[in-house]
């Protein structure tokens, strides 16, 4: 093995994370290897000295405010359709999926129907009297008799 | 025998003769009306020219008075725009064969409308004559000048009384429709038009025109559908449409509309002159407003109501009116 590697295991040798095979094996190659040696004592003080610092006591009530604040975290818009996608795909089979769909399309169209039935217009008369000039014009030898012009100076 | 009088019969026959001959060429060469106005159809659409025409309409309790300067080019495109009345004056209309294009210049509003160029027109103009040709006394009148140019004066009586008369002064050399005056079946006049300025054989650059318009229009989706067969109207046709049983003598079905939006139709029927309109409409459609001195028939039945406009008396409104199913 590379020293490259044994300094890799060095670190979870100093946090006792190793087996003890492995840790016999890292304490051989330490006695034979100069390098891994000189770079352990190094990581060793270091190790050391974070040890030696007190950690910093939080504010009375953080993790409470915390706590809180991660529940009111908002959930993006992707999260929402991916999860909506998530239970679609669980509540129903194909054919479910399909029916539904048809469902949903024709209520759209039903409603769009009765509104459009329902919704009156207002046209005024003059309208179709241009269109009754247009239908002169029509018959007319010219082309450009432009009748229904007088309807925009009113 | 006399030689001398001898010589003066031959004489005499000689002059017969001459006199005889003449009057038979003249007769030979004289151009009938349905000529001369089947060829005024024809002329519209192969002219390069640029002219100022004034147009008069004379409707009950209306009259009014437009100056338009029109410019054709052969074979389908025609540029109009309004030069009076002052309120008028940006409005632009452009035929290119395909669409009639109403613009406001200096705005982004643009109005589309089946070209009155495109072959669908020309043919509806071309049954209108053959129904002139069928319902109307044709007759050439004395020749006549205008804009000191030579033209036919002919006019268009109706054989069946109560219908619409015309009068139209045809230029000899290109054929084109130089005036014409429309009477009402009362024979009041009720519109005129007439060129006050006309140059032949001018050519444009068509590109030129477009320059009114913001962007060159491409495409538009029309909120009409024409048909030119009751036959086609009814295959297309998802509700339920009336038509009249009755109509004055000479008048034909010439064609019908359906406005998408409204979901109403328009079936128009011609004598070849007059027109009398049937609009039909959906119940959901309530008509606003009033048409001063028209006086147009509406009515309801079904749900559904019904307009009905023509220049025709008013007993014959009522006839068709009651022949509706």
């Amino acid at each position: 093995m590379s020293c490259k590697k044994w300094i890799k295991k060095l670190s979870s040798y100093l946090d006792n994370e190793v087996s003890s095979r492995e840790r016999s094996r890292i304490e051989k190659h330490l006695k034979s290897c100069r390098v891994c040696f000189n770079q352990f004592k190094q990581l060793e003080r270091v190790h050391r000295l974070v040890q030696s610092i007190q950690p910093e006591k939080p504010r009375p009530g953080f993790y409470e405010r915390l706590s809180e604040r991660l529940c009111q975290k908002r959930t993006t818009l992707r999260e929402k359709l991916v999860a909506w996608r998530y239970g679609w795909q669980l509540s129903f089979p194909g054919v479910g999926k399909i029916a539904i769909a048809a469902s949903a399309v024709l209520l759209v169209s039903v409603s769009f129907y009765i509104w459009r039935s329902a919704t009156s217009y207002e046209v005024n008369i003059k309208v179709f009297e241009e269109e009754y000039f247009r239908s002169q014009q029509m018959n007319s030898f010219v082309g450009e008799l432009a009748l229904p012009v007088f309807f925009e100076i009113e | 025998m006399n030689p001398g009088k001898g010589f003066q019969k031959v004489l005499l026959c000689l002059f017969v003769s001459i006199i005889l001959s003449g009057s038979m060429t003249s007769a030979l060469l004289a151009i009938e009306p349905k000529e001369i106005l089947t060829r005024s159809l024809e002329a519209q659409f192969g002219l390069d020219l640029e002219g100022i025409k004034k147009t008069k309409f004379r409707l009950p309790g209306r009259s009014y008075t437009t100056t338009t300067r029109i410019i054709r080019q052969e074979p389908d495109f025609t540029y109009t725009t309004t030069l009076a009345p002052a309120k008028l004056k940006r409005l632009v209309i452009l035929d290119d064969g395909k669409f009639r294009i109403w613009h406001i210049r200096g705005s982004n509003k643009f109005e589309f409308f089946p070209s009155l160029n495109s072959p669908e027109a020309k043919e509806i103009k071309r049954k209108s004559l053959d129904l002139i040709f069928i319902n109307y006394k044709i007759s050439r009148l004395l020749d006549g000048y205008i804009l000191a140019r030579p033209v036919y004066v002919i006019s268009l009586i109706p054989k069946h009384s109560g219908n619409p008369r015309r009068k139209v002064w045809i230029d000899k050399k290109t054929y084109l429709s130089l005036k014409e005056e429309d009477y009402n079946w009362r024979g009041e006049l009720i519109s005129s038009s007439f060129y006050t300025e006309i140059h032949f054989d001018k050519r444009f650059s068509k590109e030129k025109f477009y320059r009114d318009f913001p962007q060159r229009p491409r495409k538009k989706v029309f909120s009409q559908e024409r048909f030119l067969s009751l036959k086609n109207l009814r295959r297309k046709i998802r509700f339920p449409v009336s038509f009249p049983h009755y109509l004055p003598a000479g008048y034909e079905f010439q064609e019908a509309v359906l406005f998408s939006k409204e979901r109403a139709v328009k079936l128009t029927y011609t004598n070849g002159l007059g027109v009398i309109c049937l609009f039909q409409m959906p119940p959901n459609i309530k008509l606003r407003g009033h048409l001063e001195g028209a006086h147009p028939l509406v009515w309801k039945k079904g749900g559904r109501t019904f307009l009905l406009m023509a220049d025709i008396s008013r007993k014959e409104l009522i006839k068709i009116k009651q022949s509706v199913k």
